[in-house]
């Protein structure tokens, strides 16, 4: 299903929901993989973030939900013959199974009347009154990462002009991290060891390929060499998740490479 | 469109409007029949987990806290969104998602429906065909060839990535990409073919 793309190259300011469709999205496959619950932990979040941005794939998703729904049900083939029968009765297992939903419904029920404020469902995202203007105009699923502000994060600085700060997503086999890049400045070139996706959140950057808008999906693969330079008026905030550490090519940016080392949530114990 | 597709058909109108008995009257019966024709559909999804933690009682659970959901959830269920299965679907999707992540005890503040928020929230870009466009996949899913089928049942159900299926199939990458893409491609053909025809019903 082809649709014409809004390719207006406008950013308004101030605000992260871009004027400009996205233009750069997940392959399909992501978003398959997406749909049917299957990415890490961390590439979804970059799809999650994404979709925040594109309505085309938002509706992309959502079909493809709807082949998980149709999906869902055909596997179950044991279980065609009770449903021929009309009355779709239930065995011994199922009925235990349904009195622990009625137990815990009730139980919730209880404890929801005693305490008659929120809504039913157990996750409730009180909005912090200390946001800064930054952080509410971050994706959603981001700031679920961002416990305080933006600005509260452990910034490092990566060089002059951009800093990094690692965020605890709990996927242990890869960082992810939020760059900020100052407006209309560069970022040495570097490479990368491993695969990396990149979601532009805030601003705009470019390299040798192109100009990136907020919601830009890009997904950078291992021996990939670039030279990001934010646009002119304001910051760039991305944010990217990495198989492994990146790598620094200019003569003296190596000698920072040892403190590039990969952060990933720790480990459970 | 054959006869089984005409009883999808019915079938998913039916269902709707069980739900909605659910969610405007909290009608238990309506929930019991809910319960009875589509926990065993979560229970073999959950069983087709390719994990080291997949066992009956681990489905059972989750079965559990699926149904739970839906009636919790009941009032946000919106026909014109979503068909009950894709609704139930994506229910299962993030309760078998959040499951795994403590049985391996990840600590992270984000959970399944920060990620891939449900339906309910908000849909700008809804599209009021959904449900009827929904009833049609059944049917197109039927008409694929059987390894493109297998692939892509095998990508939505097992849990387990494009690159994680070719393993386990033992197929080269690109030829899973390419059955999963060529079948989704048919399915949002005969989507969007559906969404061309028109309001008749």
């Amino acid at each position: 299903m082809k649709q014409p793309n809004a390719n207006k190259i406008s950013i308004k300011k101030g605000t992260l929901k871009p004027s400009a469709a996205p233009r750069l999205h997940p392959d399909i496959h992501w978003l398959i993989d997406y749909a049917a619950g299957s990415l890490p932990l961390s590439h979804a979040l970059c799809v999650s973030a994404h979709i925040e941005y594109c309505s085309l794939c938002q509706n992309k998703v959502r079909e493809l939900s709807a082949i998980g729904g149709s999906l869902m049900g055909t596997n179950a083939v044991s279980n065609s013959h009770t449903e021929n029968t009309r009355s779709e009765e239930l065995n011994d297992a199922n009925a235990k199974v349904l009195n622990n939903v009625w137990a815990a419904i009730e139980q919730g029920e209880a404890a929801q009347s005693g305490a008659e404020t929120t809504s039913p469902t157990e996750h409730v995202s009180a909005p912090s009154p200390a946001q800064s203007e930054t952080t509410s105009a971050l994706p959603e699923c981001v700031k679920k990462l961002v416990p305080n502000t933006i600005e509260h994060l452990n910034w490092k600085k990566l060089g002059r002009h951009l800093s990094v700060t690692h965020l605890a997503s709990g996927d242990t086999e890869r960082e992810v991290a939020l760059h900020r890049i100052q407006p209309g400045r560069g970022v040495a070139n570097h490479d990368h060891k491993g695969e990396e996706v990149t979601v532009v959140l805030r601003g705009s950057f470019s390299d040798q390929r192109g100009i990136y808008l907020p919601g830009d999906f890009l997904v950078m693969q291992a021996g990939h060499s670039h030279q990001p330079v934010a646009s002119g008026d304001m910051e760039c905030i991305c944010l990217s998740v990495v198989d492994a550490p990146i790598k620094f090519t200019g003569p003296i940016n190596r000698l920072i490479n040892p403190f590039l080392k990969i952060h990933p949530s720790p480990a459970p114990a | 469109m054959d006869q089984s597709g005409v009883k999808e058909r019915l079938a998913h109108d039916e269902w709707a409007a069980v739900m909605q008995k659910v969610a405007s009257d909290q009608d238990r019966q309506a929930f019991e029949k809910l319960f009875a024709h589509f926990s065993p559909k979560i229970k073999s999804f959950c069983m087709m987990l390719r994990s080291q933690h997949t066992s009956p009682q681990m489905a059972d659970e989750l079965v559990q806290d699926v149904m739970i959901k839906v009636w919790t959830k009941a009032k946000y269920f919106n026909s014109d969104k979503a068909s009950v299965s894709t609704w139930i679907f994506t229910i299962a999707r993030n309760c078998r998602t959040d499951y795994l992540r403590k049985l391996k005890r990840t600590e992270t503040p984000l959970v399944a429906d920060d990620l891939w928020p449900m339906a309910e929230e908000e849909a700008p870009f809804a599209s009021l065909e959904q449900h009827r466009i929904e009833k049609n996949i059944h049917h197109a899913l039927t008409l694929l060839p059987p390894e493109q089928a297998e692939a892509l049942k095998q990508i939505y159900i097992s849990g387990k990535t494009h690159a994680e299926v070719a393993s386990a199939l033992g197929l080269p990458l690109g030829t899973v990409k390419s059955r999963v893409r060529l079948a989704i491609g048919k399915l949002r053909i005969s989507m969007s073919e559906i969404s061309a025809e028109g309001t008749e019903a």
